[in-house]
């Protein structure tokens, strides 16, 4: 099967909750019936509107890296494209099974012992026994926690839960690799094996999305490069090119263009 | 059917077949239950215990019943209630209860509906054993009455799997819906037939014809009873069962999209 992923004029909003008001059906209900009369300033709920139109077409082979500020769109479109969220107009089709490093050191459970949670992901991946305890070994092996890895995730360092999680959806499979902003985190010997792994999946990938801030890394893992800025793609090319740009406009204020290539 | 509804779909089936994800992660819930006391969910069933007890010393005296009898009948209907009334307060805060889990690892999130209606099964399973003492201390006989648990089970699993779903997607969005639940299911404890009979109170019968969870309650409890059901409570049970089930899988199709915004 070809892989490829579509995204024609995504929109995607999300609301901000500030007060317990707005998530209360009492509320909403006497808003209702009195016609917003009664608590009509509560439903000031705030919508952000994160993604404003991406148009993005990838298909195999596509090595695609994404620039950006923070807060310019960027997690919200991978993980549009990994369908933890879901657009709130326009289309998104996807071909291909997707693997996605979206947060590290979140959704582990405290009281197990690494291995413990390496064996419950992976069950619930729907790892058979044989291969899970292959797959288990060599996550064990790549996250070097030696007798940590048998002791609860709650004596973990932050580093060190960061690490676990990232061996673990690592040894996940999918031949869309969509990652986002992960070698921050980490001492420098792991950053380097964590990049010396992200290369190897990104070798047997079809499909490769990969958002950072390091032109070393995006250089590294990318052929093209989009820089993205307000929720809307607005330059792409080559990746020195494009990095060259966004550094350039520093400031924020991008060179708007209406040529942008969106075919990768 | 529109894209995002296609992937709930495909959500609310994946999540249905993984069978042993959720029974793994059911168990795994029951087993951090009994890992955090010595007794785990046998203080539950402690609790269970003097509750049935005092009520039913209560209700024998009022009623002049024998207090074997009321016993049983508490501790029946109790372990049944208890099961119902809990999956529907508990079932609001599902995926908020899930929502690392939710936002990290791309899997079904009907997976944790599956999960918590399981787990309410197995705390029923914990809550009966009150009953089943107090059946062999009072020798009660075999009945095949009691065959029809099965069927009045699988009715109530198919309810609460339904209310389940809807729950799990609104009570995200609205955090009310929990305390709002358990102060209306408070007065229904009061007006369902648990610690009285239907029959006792002749004026109130319609009370609990009316009811949907009496019918509920009822095709499982009569059987542990040794009494069969009526054809009223099948068919009252069964319809509750099934509009349970199509208003869980239209929440979760229609909100399912939302869910991560709201946990």
């Amino acid at each position: 099967m070809r892989s490829s992923i579509e995204l024609a004029s995504v929109h995607l909003r999300y609301p901000v909750i500030t007060s317990g008001k707005q998530q209360s059906i009492l509320g909403q209900v006497a808003r209702n019936a009195t016609f917003g009369l009664i608590g009509k300033n509560n439903s000031g709920l705030r919508i952000v509107h994160a993604l404003r139109g991406i148009n993005l077409k990838l298909g195999p082979k596509a090595r695609l890296g994404v620039i950006g500020r923070n807060g310019s769109g960027k997690s919200t479109m991978l993980k549009t494209m990994a369908g933890v969220l879901h657009p709130s107009a326009g289309q998104l089709s996807v071909r291909g099974k997707i693997n996605s490093i979206l947060t590290l050191g979140a959704g582990l459970d405290p009281e197990k012992t690494g291995r413990e949670n390496v064996a419950m992901i992976l069950s619930l991946f729907g790892f058979d026994r044989s291969k899970m305890t292959n797959v288990s070994d060599e996550i064990e092996e790549f996250v070097e926690l030696d007798e940590f890895f048998d002791m609860p995730v709650r004596t973990y360092s932050s580093g060190m839960s960061v690490r676990l999680s990232f061996g673990l959806v690592t040894a996940l499979e999918g031949d869309i690799l969509i990652i986002d902003e992960v070698l921050g985190a980490g001492d420098a010997h792991f950053m380097q094996r964590a990049s010396e792994r992200i290369e190897k999946l990104a070798e047997n990938a079809s499909i490769m999305v990969f958002a950072s801030h390091s032109r070393a890394d995006l250089k590294r893992f990318c052929k093209d490069a989009i820089w993205m800025h307000g929720g809307k793609i607005v330059a792409s090319g080559p990746v020195d090119e494009i990095f060259d740009a966004y550094e350039l406009n520093g400031d924020g204020v991008p060179p708007v263009s209406d040529k942008v290539k969106i075919e990768f | 059917m529109k894209l995002v509804e296609k992937q709930a779909w495909a959500d609310l089936v994946l999540g249905a077949k993984n069978v042993r994800g959720w029974a793994l992660l059911a168990s795994d819930d029951l087993k951090s239950r009994y890992a955090r006391t010595v007794l785990g969910p046998f203080w539950m069933v402690l609790a269970q215990a003097m509750f049935v007890a005092a009520l039913a010393f209560w209700s024998s005296s009022l009623t002049g019943k024998e207090i074997s009898q009321q016993v049983l009948y508490v501790a029946a209907g109790m372990a049944v209630w208890a099961t119902i009334s809990t999956s529907i307060t508990d079932a609001c805060s599902i995926m908020i209860r899930a929502a690392t889990f939710v936002s990290t690892y791309r899997l079904p999130v009907s997976l944790h509906v599956h999960r918590f209606v399981l787990g309410q099964l197995l705390t029923m399973a914990h809550l009966l054993s009150v009953y089943v003492v107090a059946a062999v201390a009072f020798s009660v006989p075999f009945s095949m009455n009691m065959l029809l648990f099965v069927p009045g089970l699988a009715i109530t699993y198919v309810a609460m799997t339904g209310w389940s779903l809807a729950l799990s997607m609104y009570g995200a969005r609205y955090r009310d819906i929990a305390p709002l639940s358990s102060a209306v299911l408070g007065a229904l404890f009061i007006l369902t037939p648990i610690f009285w009979r239907k029959e006792d109170i002749s004026g109130a019968s319609w009370m609990a014809d009316i009811n949907p969870l009496f019918h509920i309650l009822q095709i499982t409890r009569a059987p542990l009873l040794g009494e069969a059901p009526t054809l009223e409570n099948w068919i009252g049970a069964s319809i509750v069962a099934l509009l349970s089930l199509a208003l869980g899988v239209f929440t979760f199709i229609s909100r399912r999209r939302d869910i991560n915004f709201w946990i």
